[in-house]
């Protein structure tokens, strides 16, 4: 006998109730956390080097990579904190809560006072995967084009800050700065969208702004 | 690739659902454009899913609303052709209302014969 049963329900659900728990253990913990999204080589494992460099002695950082097959981005974060632990998502094409919440286990969260889980280079698929993060930051690079931002609106409308990385190369590959920021600003009025260059070290608006974050009680940041 | 974490998901979800011992004939979703989904991938990556469950004939249908924009300052709510969109009133800001859904909204089962309090036809797998 053949029945149908109705459900209607978020295919997420599972994954959003463990994010929820993970939110709950950053919150108790007070360690500010963001999930760090962006395209193959746009620079997220760069970004995190010299963030962790910059920011030593002023804040503890923490960091969750995710890698489909190898270790070698969390060797390279290795050699700046302590505090690194490394994900294989093996086929997934990005990082769910269950694997942030395993992998936080392995980390002092009251001793950090931010988290940065560096997901899996892809622009679409972890977009719609809470981790529990407080901030959603999207990467993008000037090596990709201009128009990646309206090509990828979910993550354009949710994240909390948008970085366009690799301005150095602005003068060599055909990038319309202003067409780019106009799409973004369609999409998201809110979002900050800060130029850097990891090659030149000039993150400062982005450390800035992490650090602003850190300091202010989480429960402001959470919803 | 994207479609076979999500295909892992909603069979999580559907599973959570199924009644004791029953089989799975078929899921209807809703998934918006927003998820950037590819229908033939991701009819693929069920294949690969279900198959590994035990429910080779596991049919997926795919409901694919479209994106809906409404306007804050002349209330017009529209289907856009893409996300970008402007109103016709030229306000600059229009809000995303629909093409993000991502929901299961029912399944098709088949139950095992009442007095069947033996083992399910189709015990798990657990081998990739
Ligand atoms: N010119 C230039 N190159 C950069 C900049 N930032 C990073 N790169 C280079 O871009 C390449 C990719 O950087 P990664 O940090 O490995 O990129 P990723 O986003 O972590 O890549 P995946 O983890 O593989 O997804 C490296 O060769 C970096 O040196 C920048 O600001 N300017
Ligand atoms: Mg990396
Ligand atoms: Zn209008």
């Amino acid at each position: 006998m053949s029945i149908t049963v109705p459900v209607v329900e978020n295919v997420l659900k599972v994954n959003d109730e463990i994010a929820l728990l993970n939110r709950r253990n950053f919150n108790d913990a007070h360690v500010f956390v963001i999930d760090l999204i962006g395209a193959p080589g746009a620079g997220k494992t760069a970004l995190l080097e010299l963030m962790l460099d910059q920011l030593a002695g002023i804040v503890r950082v923490g960091v969750v990579v995710g890698d489909p097959a190898t270790s070698r981005d969390g060797q390279r974060l290795a050699r700046f904190t302590r505090h690194v632990v490394q994900v294989n998502t093996g086929h997934g094409c990005h990082l769910d809560a269950n694997q942030v919440r395993q992998a936080i286990t392995k980390l002092p969260l009251a001793e950090l006072d931010i988290l940065v889980i560096e997901n899996v280079g892809n622009l679409i698929c972890p977009v719609g995967f809470d981790l529990g993060q407080h901030a959603k930051v999207g990467l993008f690079s000037v090596s990709e084009g201009d128009d990646k931002a309206a090509k990828h609106p979910h993550l354009v409308l949710t994240a909390n800050v948008l970085l366009l990385n690799k301005i150095d190369l602005l003068p060599y590959v055909p990038f319309d700065v202003p067409r780019f920021r106009e799409d973004v600003r369609h999409l998201n009025q809110v979002a900050p969208l800060m130029e850097v260059s990891v090659a030149r070290r000039q993150i400062d608006p982005w450390t800035q702004w992490l650090l602003a974050q850190a300091g202010r009680p989480q429960s402001s940041a959470t919803s | 690739m994207h479609e076979m974490s999500i295909a892992m998901e909603l069979l999580t979800l559907i599973e959570s659902r199924m009644p004791p011992h029953a089989t799975l004939e078929a899921a209807q979703v809703r998934i918006g454009p927003m998820h950037g989904v590819v229908a033939e991938a991701m009819q693929w990556a069920w294949r690969t899913v279900v198959s590994e469950k035990g429910w080779p004939q596991a049919r997926l249908l795919i409901d694919t609303p479209p994106w809906q924009l409404q306007c804050p300052a002349c209330r017009r709510q529209w289907q856009p052709q893409t996300i970008d969109e402007l109103c016709t009133c030229g306000h600059l800001e229009a809000k995303l209302v629909g093409g993000d859904e991502f929901l299961l909204l029912s399944i098709d089962v088949v139950l095992p014969p009442d007095n069947a309090a033996q083992q399910p036809a189709m015990s798990s797998t657990g081998v990739l």
